[in-house]
């Protein structure tokens, strides 16, 4: 029917012939706001949580349809903001408890206990990204409810919390871990893989303290979190500027902190305008650097001096990893520094020092519209216009009430800015049979960013109302590398999974883009990961997922084997498996944002009708099938 | 000539299967192999890419290997500087595995990690090319004194001479296509036409160095080779039905240019992995190697050379990666390791070059962001410029005794001639000079083909010269008697 529908519907003159977009039939006014509500939802959900489950796309749709696009997302925000933060190392030291480790001995365990401390670290982070599981008393919230608010005043707080989980924070937190790059390939991290040779001593879960600190700054400040991202041990080891002594007639400064602190962390590598635009050199044409390499021997002055907390003397290794790093003053260099043409005086001591450097790169012209964009990428899209990067920058400047570096600022304007928030095409038309039809389109290469495997994997899990058979509700899914090509905590260096520059051969690379980008040239950072090996691995593990509708967890621990289940929930797919059409474009909205052709639709609905009577095997294929439809992957 | 062999009336196929057997191929007469390929397509006979199976390996020691500790020299006020310099970073005597220099019979010691890597040395099979780095143009200390050389962008940046190294453009942070991508538009059209994938394989992930115009690095796993994709082609209904939906949706219908990036990423790994997997499947190799991340990834290159009859493969070109090269800190510990994971996997994969009877067709170079800083932080060294690399492969022996390439520096004192600052020293030898001596090897022509690939080669090494820039390898059309002589009986003086 669908199909016909849709040869009528290309003649008439408002329907633009080029627009690829997916097309719904709606019956009256309030079917098309429920449907338009719930897919801007989705498209929001997907970019401040780790994917919406259908009973929280469900409340905010019509929270949208209550108060109003703008105004529930930020009535949404705020309310995120006032949540309580989730942290990641309490998880993971309450799973190794549950395996019967004794946490005031982990010092003592010996590689022959074979305590991989990878799995708890992973395992902790997928937990607390994808929320609690849903209580197994909740019923199935697949139907929208009229009434958000009414309906959650009576409910038992616990379903309450269930849903309302720090999800904002913990996507900030990803996106700063994605900036503010560590691994766990530090000394003392224990790594077992790169840690071969060494003692295998398990003297703490390491980075777990660290990004437990960027979930705690995630709402606060920028200036505040270079502080203590500097200052933070698991980061003075990883990039080496714990333990840095001043010059010697033997030795010199560590200069790794002092070069990413400032290619990476704040004002990277060219000079830019407040629209993220480079800044080239009038004579010769050339991107003018923003810093040199004597700005990083002088800033490598600066970061000496810093050593673990609570040691008896400077170098002794004992590796507190949970207090920040303290000054040694013998060691520090206290001569005067020419910092990007600031000078500081003699005499100052390491934290003095520090402030004055961290001062003069938050306070840098770059800074704004640099962290800007990287976060922008993070959360919305991967070519911001010069003029989002601009707004943001100007939050990021200043957040109304003078207060440069608020997250909150920069998170609203992030998430609130038109680009942003008009991404998609609602087109609004009636065809020759006289039915009502909502076209949805996205706006094409400058707006869109393929979604990173986690990600795209959290979002499956939590589309699919994932819950967990574990007693406590654990979601200890461990490491999956082996099936993301990407894992939290395991990025292969500083520089992240992949760069923000990163654009893939093939037809981007001839692509012009509009005025409207900064520097000329289309990214997509994403893409560096899609390997030919990963690109399949992903579609085979949700194939497996989506088989058994289950995960299966197994765990050699301390006092026994663990054997348990996350399990996938479709049974709204299967209620609308006998009707293909419905089918699909119930897992259109669900996955793709409304975005999936209708051309491509028809097909997939013609296959499914031709090829399968079982409403089993329909949903399950239909699932996998969108699951790497690039209109489902590449999201607007 | 062409009537009296008996190879016009191979069919392709068989010629492949001929042709794809090292050991075979470097037992016949040059000629004959130029006739053989002749009978292939007529075009190929007066390519410069013919002369049977060719390969390259790139062993990129990521982060920045301490080359100057891998190999320090010992001759007497050569060491006493070097200690001097290094402080407490410098290797003790004690272990280092003497290493002599045909050319000037200088003596070096070999990091005491790595005893196989000493061993191949010495019989030739292996070398050095010293003080290597990325260079715009031949540059003096008295022109970067005054500020009037032209320097590489981003000096000492990991990204930057990382990306530096594969573009061999370093006066651009934008370039976006690798010399051996390059290199691959180039050789695909002449020699692997018909092949079910490039000839660029990248072990582990995706590098500059292999993207060129119209290619990109075929992406394989160290420890799973390619993953195909489940259930595609099945006969299961489920399967049935998402093969059908998965071959409408990457079709070419998106205006979106990242959708379509992403529909003929995934058409590609699902078409390339059912191929590399059928290649693949049939390979048996004895050769043991050490169950290390790189081991894994050098035995995946095996098996890819194992297969290249099947790949349709006449050259090959492979990059694999070592991390943690990156030593700021704890290097007494951390270098060494590395250094022994080195050696391991590059004597199993010579082993198995052995086993293949390849030897002679496969160079195996490394390639590192940079040297690092002679000066000593306290617990490690920093990024800095020249370096030391190491090449392996039969082709290196075949008329001289044991030596090196490029300069190993004079003196390693602090504010010796060539140190820019803290040790970090000035290369002698360029990346493009290094680079262009494989691709020349590999079938490359001294022409404006080899200016297409390495842009600022010309600023090292002229047009015409039969010679490579360093000496190193035997070059085709280049007479060469010892080529011939020395090709039979490599395989076992290889052991």
């Amino acid at each position: 029917m669908r199909k016909i529908l849709l040869v009528v519907c290309l003649g008439l003159p408002f329907w633009a012939p080029n627009v690829m977009g997916g097309s719904f039939i709606v019956e009256d006014e309030e079917q098309a706001q429920v449907l338009r509500s719930r897919i801007l939802a989705t498209q929001f959900l997907s970019r401040a949580s780790f994917g919406g489950k259908p009973a929280e796309i469900d409340a905010l749709a019509a929270e949208i349809r209550k108060q109003g696009y703008k105004d529930a997302l930020e009535f949404w925000i705020d309310h995120q903001f006032g949540l309580p933060a989730s942290f990641h190392e309490p998880v993971a030291e309450k799973m190794l408890r549950n395996h019967g480790y004794d946490l005031d001995r982990l010092p003592e365990y010996k590689k022959e206990d074979k305590i991989w401390v990878p799995h708890y670290r992973s395992s902790s982070w997928w937990h607390v990204v994808l929320g609690e599981p849903e209580p197994s008393l909740e019923e199935d919230t697949s139907e929208s409810q009229p009434s958000g608010e009414e309906s959650s005043e009576s409910e038992p707080a616990s379903k309450k919390e269930a849903v309302e989980r720090d999800q904002l924070r913990q996507r900030m937190a990803w996106a700063l871990a994605q900036i503010f790059v560590v691994n766990d390939a530090g000394n003392g991290f224990n790594n077992p893989e790169r840690e071969a040779h060494a003692p295998n001593k398990l003297l703490s879960l390491g980075v777990l303290h660290y990004y437990d600190m960027l979930v705690r700054n995630a709402f606060g400040n920028y200036r505040e979190l270079l502080g203590e991202v500097t200052l933070h041990p698991v980061m003075g080891t990883f990039l080496g500027h714990a333990y840095n002594a001043k010059e010697t007639a033997t030795r010199q400064p560590d200069e790794n902190y002092a070069r990413e602190v400032q290619q990476l962390f704040s004002i990277g590598l060219y000079e830019l305008d407040a629209w993220g635009r480079i800044l080239v050199d009038e004579n010769t044409g050339e991107p003018l650097a923003s810093y040199t390499n004597d700005d990083i021997v002088e800033f490598a002055r600066v970061f000496t001096g810093l050593g673990f907390a609570g040691e008896d003397h400077f170098g002794s290794y004992q590796r507190n990893f949970h207090e920040p790093m303290i000054m040694y003053e013998r060691f520090h260099d206290q001569g005067e520094k020419r910092l990007l043409g600031v000078d500081l005086d003699a005499g100052r001591s390491v934290l003095e020092d520090i402030a004055s450097a961290l001062d003069i790169l938050f306070h840098h012209d770059n800074t704004a519209p640099f962290i800007a964009r990287l976060l922008i990428q993070r959360l919305v899209k991967s070519n911001p216009s010069g003029e989002y990067i601009y707004e943001v920058g100007q939050a990021f400047a200043d957040n109304g009430q003078g207060v440069r570096g608020d997250f909150k600022a920069v998170i609203k304007a992030i998430l609130l800015n038109p680009e942003a928030l008009y991404s998609l095409r609602f087109e609004d038309s009636v065809d020759a049979s006289g039915q009502r039809r909502i076209t949805v389109s996205g706006g094409g290469t400058e707006h869109s960013r393929l979604m990173e495997p986690v990600l795209l994997y959290s979002a499956f899990l939590r589309a699919f109302k994932a819950s967990s058979t574990h007693p406590e509700g654990y979601f200890a899914l461990g490491e999956l590398s082996h099936s993301l090509g990407q894992q939290a905590h395991r990025a292969p260096s500083v520089f992240n999974f992949y760069l923000p520059d990163h654009q893939p051969a093939g037809p981007l690379q001839d692509y012009k883009p509009s005025g409207n980008l900064p520097n000329g040239r289309v990214s997509a950072p994403e893409f560096q990961i899609m390997t030919d090996v990963a690109a399949n691995r992903y579609i085979n593990r949700v194939r497996d997922d989506i088989r058994d509708l289950e995960v299966d967890i197994t765990f050699q621990a301390a006092n026994g084997p663990y054997s348990y289940k996350i399990a996938l929930n479709i049974d709204d797919e299967l209620a609308l498996a006998h009707d293909p059409d419905a089918l699909l474009a119930h897992l259109d909205i669900k996955l793709c944002h409304g975005t999936l052709s209708d051309e491509l639709r028809d097909t997939l609905s013609e296959i499914l009708e031709n090829t399968a009577e079982n409403v089993h095997s329909r949903s399950r294929a239909a699932i996998l099938a969108l699951a790497g439809a690039p209109d489902c992957v590449v999201h607007e | 000539m062409k009537k009296n062999h008996p190879a016009q009336s191979y069919s392709r196929r068989q010629f492949l299967r001929m042709g794809g057997s090292c050991a075979a191929m470097s037992q016949l007469p040059l000629m004959s192999t130029m006739v053989m390929l002749g009978a292939t397509r007529a075009a190929l006979a007066q390519s410069p890419a013919a002369g049977g199976y060719k390969a390259l390996v790139c062993i990129a020691l990521s982060g920045g290997n301490d080359s100057f500790n891998m190999l320090s020299p010992i001759d007497y006020e050569a060491r006493g500087e070097y200690e001097d310099a290094r402080t407490n970073l410098a290797e003790s005597m004690e272990g280092l595995h003497q290493l002599v220099d045909a050319r000037d019979g200088r003596r070096y010691g070999l990091h005491a990690s790595m005893p196989d890597v000493a061993q191949l040395y010495r019989d030739g099979a292996l070398s050095f090319v010293n003080n290597v780095g990325t260079l715009i143009r031949p540059t003096t200390m008295k022109q970067i004194q005054r500020g009037e050389a032209r320097l590489p962008l981003g000096l000492f940046s990991h990204s930057d001479q990382q990306r530096h190294w594969q573009t061999a453009v370093p006066q651009s942070r934008t370039e976006r296509t690798g010399w051996a991508g390059r290199m691959a538009d180039y050789l695909s059209d002449q020699v692997n036409f018909d092949a079910p994938i490039g000839m660029n394989i990248a072990v582990g992930q995706l590098n500059i160095l292999q993207t060129g115009v119209g290619q990109l690095p075929y992406v394989v796993d160290g420890r799973g080779g390619a993953s195909v994709l489940e259930g595609y082609g099945g006969s299961h209904v489920q399967d049935r039905i998402v093969t059908e939906a998965t071959d409408a949706m990457l079709e070419d219908i998106y205006d979106d240019l990242l959708k379509l990036t992403h529909a003929r990423s995934r058409r590609r790994a699902i078409d390339a992995a059912r191929a590399y997997q059928a290649a693949t499947s049939g390979v048996i190799l004895k050769t043991e190697f050490p169950k290390t991340a790189l081991g894994e990834r050098l035995r995946q290159v095996a098996v890819a050379i194992a297969a290249r009859t099947e790949l349709v493969h006449h050259r090959q070109m492979f990059v694999v990666d070592q991390g943690g090269y990156d030593t700021h800190d704890a290097q007494h510990k951390q270098h060494p390791r590395l250094l022994r994971e080195l050696n391991d996997a590059l004597k199993a994969f010579h082993a198995a070059l052995v086993e293949l009877g390849c030897l002679d067709q496969v160079m195996t170079y490394t390639a590192s962001d940079f040297g690092r800083t002679l000066s000593s932080n306290g617990d490690g060294s920093d990024h800095g410029w020249g370096g030391n690399q190491i090449v392996m492969g039969g082709a290196l022996a075949r008329c001289s005794n044991p030596r090196m390439y490029g300069e190993y520096p004079q003196s390693l004192a602090m504010g010796n001639a060539l140190d820019v600052g803290r040790g970090r020293l000035l290369p002698t030898t360029a990346v493009d000079q290094y680079m262009a001596e494989l691709a020349l090897w590999l079938g490359v022509p001294n022409d404006h083909t080899l200016v297409d690939i390495l842009p600022n080669i010309r600023n090292f090494y002229g047009p015409g010269n039969l010679n490579g820039p360093l000496g190193m390898l035997p070059m085709q059309g280049r007479a060469d008697n010892c080529l011939l002589n020395s090709t039979l009986g490599r395989g076992l003086s290889g052991l």
